[in-house]
């Protein structure tokens, strides 16, 4: 009994601290100020920061000895499991070269086929999965076996969109005083 | 810390005298061999279910009634492990081949083809989704040309939302609650889980000696069994609601993705006053919009929501999409 009780006040005092931090989105960009939107630095999914403060919806943290801020929303106080379905699949190689939606599988076109499925609705399937999210500049964007162009969205079209509609981390920071390193 | 460190040493070494302290540590291995021993036969029995239910027939009725809950147990059990260990490139093809299958049936609708409506849509997803407990995963939706007001999730990223659905919402914040509750159905595997006691699905995962990998899904062996699946698959999410408890998940998880991107989670509210009960599927364990409202007021009470539950309700864009709505598929 004693020593759960050294242990919780171990556990207490161990935590008096600081407190960790992880991301928990698919990547976080620190800033030296929220109201400068230039990136300082860029933290991975699961990546630990240090919490120094929180003001209103942005977080002072400590990341690789710097000092800088963190939108609230791409933090959580638990470090996010990693996603196991993408473990053992080839996905980034297939993404890149845009194998990954070059049409339907071959799985699929079978199962169309068995089942009389028409071509009208193949290609709408092709429609469907046609916006692909990726960063490679050699993205070839060629049209699928029935005639659906691929678009592509990149990380910066998704920044933008943020931008444009001053959502999130684009958001008017408020009133408060924040500090600069 | 400087008080407390030698006396947590001191005690330490008098626990490592305590005969006690072995007792304790040898019946926890014990518990844990044991509990690792059941679950290992559970397994082998989902796997062997064909020759348990043979090996059933010269029992007597009572044990061949055990028995086959036994089995239908294990199998469920292995169908589970079979989806937890399912990799994201088998889960999109099995999701694109239901979305062929969706496509393909009858009054489902056929996409708007309009590229900046794919755009906008396809964008805000994704947005959403890098906040949400699977973001690591492309996500694709397509607009359904209907009037039934409506959104669907399938496995592997892939959302349908029907245009009848997106012309009642009234600001992006509305539209960003409906697909992150999609995303999280997605992210959290709730349709695949749903079926896990069907028998096609039981079938499928039988026939790939405990894997559900696309690989195999057109071999003669698993090619019957993965299209009597999608065609179950494919029905249950057009036609039946997911449990309760579900959809109270994806619920709250869509309101902290899309809080977490900036967005205000009061959006919500709006939404059940838009979605009446009758406009989801009724078949199912269907939940209410007062259970929903009910469980939206105790997440405000988390610890995330507190003194800050706000975020943007509108930007413009939503109505800018409904005139791309309005103006009419350009057909194909």
């Amino acid at each position: 009994m004693r020593l759960l009780v050294l242990c919780i006040l171990f556990v207490f005092a161990s935590a008096g601290f600081s407190e960790n931090l992880y991301v928990k989105s698919k990547s976080a960009k620190l800033r030296k100020h929220p109201r400068k939107k230039k990136t300082a630095a860029k933290a991975k999914r699961g990546d630990a920061l240090e919490k120094v403060k929180k003001v209103r919806k942005w977080i002072r943290v400590k990341y690789k000895g710097k000092k800088l801020w963190v939108y609230k929303g791409k933090v959580s106080k638990k470090a996010p499991k990693s996603d196991k379905s993408l473990l053992t699949a080839n996905y980034a190689d297939n993404v890149a070269t845009g194998n990954a939606v070059r049409g339907l599988s071959k799985v699929a076109i079978k199962f169309s086929s068995s089942q009389s499925v028409s071509e009208k609705h193949q290609k709408f399937m092709d429609y469907h999965q046609s916006f692909i999210t990726t960063d490679k500049a050699d993205f070839a964007s060629q049209p699928t076996s029935r005639g659906v162009n691929l678009e592509k969205i990149t990380s910066e079209m998704l920044d933008k969109f943020q931008e444009d509609g001053n959502i999130g981390a684009y958001a008017d920071p408020g009133d408060e005083e924040f500090e600069e390193e | 810390m400087v008080i407390l460190g030698p006396m947590l040493i001191r005690e330490m070494k008098n626990l490592k005298k305590n005969k006690q302290f072995i007792t304790i540590t040898c019946a926890i291995a014990i518990l844990f061999v044991v509990a690792c021993e059941s679950m290992k036969k559970n397994m082998d029995s989902a796997l062997n279910s064909s020759l348990a239910r043979k090996a059933g027939v010269d029992s007597t009725t009572a044990r061949q009634a055990s028995g086959a809950a036994d089995v239908a147990t294990g199998l469920a059990k292995a169908v589970t492990s079979a989806i937890s260990q399912m990799s994201y490139e088998d889960e999109r093809i099995l999701g694109e081949t239901v979305g062929v299958q969706l496509y393909a049936t009858r009054d489902f609708g056929e996409p708007i083809n309009n590229k900046e409506l794919m755009l906008y849509m396809n964008t805000l997803v994704n947005v959403l989704a890098q906040n949400s407990s699977r973001p690591d995963i492309p996500y694709y939706v397509a607009v359904i040309d209907t009037d039934r007001k409506n959104a669907y999730a399938v496995p592997g990223g892939f959302i349908f939302i029907t245009s009848g659905l997106i012309l009642t919402l009234q600001n992006e914040a509305q539209l960003a609650v409906v697909l992150g509750h999609e995303i999280a159905h997605i992210a959290k595997r709730h349709t695949l889980n749903e079926m896990k006691n069907s028998k096609t699905l039981g079938g499928l995962v039988e026939a790939g000696g405990g894997a559900l990998k696309a690989s195999s899904f057109g071999s003669p062996s698993q090619f019957a069994s993965f299209s009597g699946f999608i065609k179950d698959l494919s029905n249950n999410i057009f036609t039946h609601s997911l449990p309760k408890e579900t959809e109270l998940e994806a619920d709250a998880e869509g309101i902290r993705y899309a809080y977490d991107t900036g967005y205000d989670p009061k959006a919500m509210l709006g939404v059940f006053d838009i979605i009446s009960e009758k406009d989801s599927q009724v078949n199912g364990d269907h939940v209410t919009t007062a259970e929903r409202r009910e469980a939206f007021n105790q997440l405000m009470q988390e610890e995330k929501f507190q003194g800050d539950a706000s975020g943007v309700m509108e930007t413009g864009r939503l109505q800018q999409a409904k005139q791309w709505i309005q103006s009419g598929n350009a057909g194909w």
